[in-house]
């Protein structure tokens, strides 16, 4: 599908005759749920209510309802609303459980914005974030893992203290991990309180990662790769097929990129780079043993070759000259988060996106002094909610200090 | 519009009103059961990945002149990780005052090492390799890296016919990777050529001779010796050619780099792809100089500062072992970023060939200090070692 919303509607038009009245309603809402996010934006979500009913009513009355029943109920014909989820593995959420507000305004930012990525990929804008924080006088330990968060009970921090003993003081942690971590180890047991317990264990881990890297000995051209981007499922139904995901065995999903088609220059002359994406949305992938673990990651790595290749007609299996495959064994090890998680928490049902906004505020008194950034905080995933979150939760721990030094 | 007249209705605006109550009364209805400590995945990813090992030497025998084997358990566990045959795990000891670490490729299977035994054929050169050979004892406790590296077999990537060439002391992942095909782990026939000086100059013969009932094709070729048995001279082009189809195998190649430049020579008319053949990577160490001109290097890590003496043909990281800085490393070939290190100041020089930084570290000041010499007086920030 095209970028560009005119584009798009007309595209579709094209391969579903009869749904433009609809696509056009549809993306009309996204730019009123658009509008809405950014007007709670600029008051840093203090929304006034009567404002919003009189602005955004649309979005107000749209906002507790999930992808599915708003196509529907915008008549959307089947075959349109097929294609237009094929975004839904960007959130990993199944669109009966997805809430509208969340996909209409990823999928309009997408569609009018382009997707954009820095040329170096994620470790540029990681590396360009922390210049500026030395630059601001800030300092960055790495290879520091913190083990333990003092506490003399809820709410009074006292400290954290790195794996080889080191105690550094503070009354402020900001944790760009998951709660479940915090609260089932991290933190001092005596400061962990019931509630806490019972708001992690309420919700639910989103998709176990898996990713497959590889260096290709010939040119995208060459190898028919014409497109940047790739979805790749069993069904369209993507309740059906979240439900096939659970299974390493029954998941043959995949986003798949080729970076050559964004960035001709990513790769030398003659070569290119294409990189898999899938989710395990269950722990089925613990089940694989020490002994198998290298054949296991094999084992997904070659049905993605051979879904793609069935798929796209473009043989790639003789050019590889390079090869990894991570698993969530892989992201757990690295990124430490539980199960080898990618996505944080389910942003699905009573937890969706918009809720988790309007309660910020309370959420952050389950713990005074501890705030959540990234992946499992507010704005759940993707690399600009996790920056978001991050911008948040450092702006209200500094509003914090200010209030103490008041 | 159509949608803003009655899609949703007063009903709706109740159920946006909810949402909040809804998700508090969700987060309440939650579990008191203790959160999970931990993890089936990580737990693997911690068994897989262990980081830095707490090891003792357990025996110590000889190989060939020159070489012995070092068998090590592991004191902080009962099993090592499972890893691809292969791999190289780093020691780090303390060897006269330096805190030295070095890579070694894995002797042993990864099967063995899921019964808790690892081992390394250690060919007597070099500073750290010597110190092991002339001192080490059972009973001596030592660091060891988890298990790494790229130079092992890839199923969707090599062909199944793999041709092995080991040059002397280089013959150590062989005996793993042969290993573990025999112990059924690997997909791969496996033909090894071995080259040495003389029969005496073999280690690891009695193992690869057994190995040969259970598939390993072996082919030792002795370049100062005739015998009725072996092949002599070098691994030739025309000698391959005699046991294989070299379109239609995967090369891996362990050995002096003076090896590699001949099986390039011999190997260049076959215009082989770049995948086919793979060198095991070998550690950047000093370069020649008459009067190396010493300057200072000054270190951060974390919050402590230190200072050493780092001459101009070393590496930063030797400069740094040298005066007991500990600075982290694994494969001192610049490819594995573990020792990836914030550049603060000076002028510096990376070893040809071996700057792995990724793109947006060049960017941004950073170096591999493994690879890189001084040309000035420096400044770096250097991650804690585990
Ligand atoms: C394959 C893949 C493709 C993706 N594609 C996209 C995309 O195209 N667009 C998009 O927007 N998003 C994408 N995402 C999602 C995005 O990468 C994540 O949402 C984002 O990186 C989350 O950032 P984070 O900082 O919360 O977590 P992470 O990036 O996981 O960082 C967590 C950090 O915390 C550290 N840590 C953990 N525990 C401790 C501890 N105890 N002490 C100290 N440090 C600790 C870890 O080492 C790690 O560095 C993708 C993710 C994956 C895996
Ligand atoms: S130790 Fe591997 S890059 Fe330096």
């Amino acid at each position: 599908m095209p970028f560009g919303v005119n584009a798009f509607i007309d595209k579709m038009e094209e391969v579903v005759p009869g749904s433009r009245k609809s696509m056009t309603a549809f993306f009309e809402l996204c730019e009123e749920v658009r509008d809405a996010q950014a007007y709670s934006s600029s008051v840093n979500g203090n929304t006034d209510s009567s404002y919003m009913k009189e602005h955004f009513p649309n979005f107000i009355r749209a906002g507790s309802y999930s992808v599915n029943e708003v196509l529907g109920a915008l008549g959307m014909p089947t075959a349109a609303q097929d294609i237009l989820n094929a975004y839904w593995c960007y959130l990993g959420v199944d669109c009966d459980r997805m809430s509208f507000l969340h996909y209409g305004s990823m999928v309009i930012r997408y569609i009018t914005r382009d997707a954009w990525m820095p040329k170096m990929r994620s470790h540029e804008i990681s590396l360009a974030l922390e210049e500026r924080i030395r630059e601001l006088g800030g300092e960055i330990w790495y290879h520091s893992p913190v083990v333990n968060i003092h506490a003399d009970g809820p709410g009074a921090i006292t400290g954290v203290e790195l794996s080889d003993g080191t105690l550094i003081p503070t009354r402020h942690v900001v944790a760009n991990c998951s709660p479940h971590l915090v609260f089932g180890g991290l933190l001092e047991e005596k400061a962990v309180t019931e509630q806490m317990v019972r708001a992690a264990n309420a919700r639910v881990f989103s998709g176990r990662g898996f990713s497959l890297f590889l260096g290709l000995n010939r040119s995208a051209e060459e190898l028919g790769i014409r497109s940047h981007n790739y979805f790749i499922y069993d069904t369209a139904d993507s309740v059906r097929q979240y439900d096939r995901m659970r299974k390493v065995d029954t998941n043959h999903v995949q986003a798949t990129v080729c970076l050559n088609n964004a960035f001709p220059g990513c790769s030398p002359e003659g070569t290119c780079i294409l990189y898999f994406t899938t989710m395990f949305m269950s722990d089925d992938w613990g089940n694989v043993s020490d002994a198998d673990y290298f054949k296991a990651k094999d084992r997904v790595a070659d049905d993605m070759i051979r879904v793609f290749e069935r798929e796209t007609g473009c043989k790639i299996r003789g050019a590889i000259e390079e090869i990894a495959a991570a698993s969530p064994t892989t992201y757990a090890r690295y990124c430490g988060h539980p199960q080898g998680v990618i996505y944080g928490y389910e942003a699905a049902d009573w937890d969706a996106l918009m809720s988790r906004m309007m309660m910020m505020r309370e959420d952050a008194q389950l713990f005074p002094g501890l705030r959540f950034a990234g992946g499992w905080a507010m704005r759940s995933s993707g690399y600009s909610s996790a920056y978001v979150s991050g911008d948040l939760s450092g702006r209200q721990t500094v509003g914090d200090l200010k209030k103490e030094v008041r | 519009m159509t949608f803003k007249k009655q899609v949703f209705g007063f009903l709706d605006m109740l159920r946006f009103k909810k949402l909040v109550p809804n998700r508090r009364a969700a987060l309440a209805a939650g579990s008191p059961e203790p959160l999970p400590k931990s993890y089936r995945v990580n737990e693997q990813a911690r068994r897989l990945h262990p980081g830095v090992m707490e090891v003792e030497l357990t025996a110590v025998r000889p190989l060939c002149p020159g070489m012995q084997e070092f068998t090590f358990r592991r004191l902080d566990a009962d099993a090592f990780p499972f890893f691809r045959a292969g791999q190289y795990a780093a020691l780090q000891g303390n060897a006269g005052g330096s805190l030295v670490s070095r890579p070694y490729s894995i002797v042993s299977s990864p099967r063995q090492a899921l019964a808790g035994e690892l081992t390394f054929g250690v060919a007597d050169a070099g500073f750290f390799s010597g110190w092991l050979n002339r001192e080490a004892r059972p009973g001596d406790r030592f660091r060891m890296t988890e298990p790494s590296g790229e130079f092992h077999y890839e199923t969707l990537r090599d062909h199944r016919q793999i041709v092995c060439i080991a040059g002397g002391a280089g013959i150590t992942p062989f005996v793993s990777m042969a290993r573990s095909m025999a112990e059924g782990d690997e997909p791969y026939e496996m033909l090894l050529f071995y080259g040495a000086r003389t029969r005496e100059q073999l280690a690891y013969r009695e193992e690869l001779d057994a190995l040969r009932e259970k598939g390993l094709r072996v082919v030792y070729v002795l370049s100062d010796e005739e015998v009725p048995g072996f092949e002599h001279g070098f691994a030739t082009a025309k000698l391959l050619e005699k046991y294989t189809d070299i379109r239609e195998a995967s090369f891996f190649l362990c050995g002096p780099q003076a090896m590699y430049d001949f099986l390039d020579r011999e190997l260049a008319p076959y215009a082989l792809p770049r995948k086919a053949v793979r060198r095991d990577a070998s550690c950047c160490g000093a370069l020649p100089a008459e009067e190396p001109r010493v300057f200072r290097l000054t270190v951060h890590i974390r919050d402590r500062v230190f200072s050493a003496d780092a001459a101009e043909n070393e590496t930063l990281l030797a400069s740094m072992e040298r005066a007991g800085i500990p600075a982290p490393s694994k494969c001192r070939a610049g490819g594995c970023g573990y020792c990836r290190s914030k550049w603060l100041g000076g002028e510096f020089r990376i070893a040809e060939g071996r700057d792995g930084r990724r793109e947006a570290d060049r960017k941004f000041g950073f170096v591999h200090p493994c690879v890189t010499y001084p040309l000035s007086d420096m400044e770096i920030e250097v991650p804690p070692a585990e």
